[in-house]
């Protein structure tokens, strides 16, 4: 065979290999460089083949995944601190993380509903220096569901809920983006 | 698994939800694993690259701009690792790799239930394929793996190689050409 992807016959190698199925044609008929190139090819075919069946065997041991969740564990970036409590000389922040984690909580609970990602901001801070909160989340939506006005007061009512008496914090805002739609 | 699926579950573990990260290590190891396995020819140094790939997709998780890529993207820091996996060992070894070393490091183990002659042909065939995918470049090695055992298209080689499709191509024509070389007796 000659130094580049060519057969001597000018045939490429890559013709051959995409044809191996097909019943050769007039020129592999009669060309023994390509006679040779499919036996060699058909032989490879048939040794990758054999490896993939092996292969699909090979999976790795336990330790392999527990090493990986226990630095994933270990190594949760807390984003951004959203303060949620200003007065003169102090304030208290929560991670995004955080409310992040309780707003996928409270959608995942809704009827239909599967939240992705959620960005959160803060308003101006109220007299007593509650800060109240803005909360954009996108979702995907069972596409059976029920997502009609009602229902989407209902979900921003639980995520303010939710928030609410789990981290003490106030909601003003929270802005839903459907992304997309499941029919799983 | 579905897009949307596939975009929810990397969605959120880029907000940190851990679970749905396993879900994507569950289902992505495998591939790696095997992608691995081809490229460095051990067991063992596969494992290694699987952990490292993971580790370093959840350290660089937030910066995947599409979370659609993932699979790619992943598939691109997989074969980064395999490449510095190759880098280290032949930077230790000598010129070349010592015979009794390379027949250790490729064994395969034969397909179980199989008969005691299908089983002694499997496993020099298999031999025979390791043994040549091993003699090939990394580079070369890399396209024809995602290739011809991973099912990659040519845009998703070039960008899990770093380079265009055209390079691709190439380095599977040579690929091809070499590994066909080495079907000598084979008929």
């Amino acid at each position: 065979m000659n130094d580049d992807d060519r057969l001597e016959c000018g045939r490429t190698i890559d013709s051959v290999w995409s044809s191996l199925d097909a019943e050769p044609d007039e020129h592999q008929r009669g060309c023994a460089f390509c006679r040779e190139a499919r036996a060699r090819l058909r032989r490879l075919r048939d040794l990758t083949r054999e490896a993939e069946a092996d292969d699909a065997r090979l999976t790795t041991r336990p330790g392999v995944r527990r090493r990986i969740m226990d630095f994933a564990r270990t190594h949760v970036r807390r984003g951004e601190q959203i303060p949620v409590q200003v007065s003169p000389g102090s304030s208290v922040g929560i991670s995004e993380r955080a409310i992040a984690a309780a707003v996928r909580e409270a959608a995942d609970a809704h009827p239909g509903v599967t939240a992705r990602r959620c960005t959160v901001w803060g308003g101006e801070p109220s007299p007593d220096g509650s800060v109240p909160l803005g909360i954009r989340v996108g979702l995907v939506l069972r596409a059976t569901a029920d997502f009609g006005p009602l229902s989407q007061r209902r979900l921003r009512e639980r995520v303010a809920r939710l928030l609410t008496s789990r981290l003490g914090v106030a909601v003003a805002t929270v802005d839903l983006r459907v992304e997309d739609v499941t029919h799983g | 698994m579905e897009e949307t699926e596939l975009v929810t579950l990397v969605s959120r573990a880029q907000d940190g939800d851990l679970a749905c990260f396993e879900r994507l290590v569950e289902r992505f190891e495998d591939r790696v694993f095997r992608l691995a396995y081809r490229m460095v020819g051990n067991r063992h140094d596969a494992e290694d690259i699987v952990q490292e790939t993971f580790v370093g997709a959840w350290e660089k998780l937030e910066g995947l701009r599409h979370p659609e890529a993932f699979p790619t993207w992943l598939y691109r820091l997989s074969a980064n690792r395999c490449r510095d996996a190759l880098r280290r060992r032949s930077a230790c070894a000598a010129d070349s790799m010592d015979g009794e070393l390379m027949d250790e490091m490729i064994a395969l183990p034969a397909p179980p239930g199989a008969d005691p002659e299908r089983r002694a042909e499997g496993a020099a065939s298999m031999d025979a394929l390791a043994r040549l995918l091993q003699s090939l470049p990394a580079e070369q090695r890399l396209c024809w793996v995602l290739r011809e055992m991973q099912g990659l298209g040519y845009r998703d080689i070039a960008e899990a190689a770093g380079t265009s499709e055209t390079v691709v191509r190439g380095r599977l024509a040579r690929a091809r050409r070499t590994l066909a070389q080495g079907m000598e007796g084979w008929r």
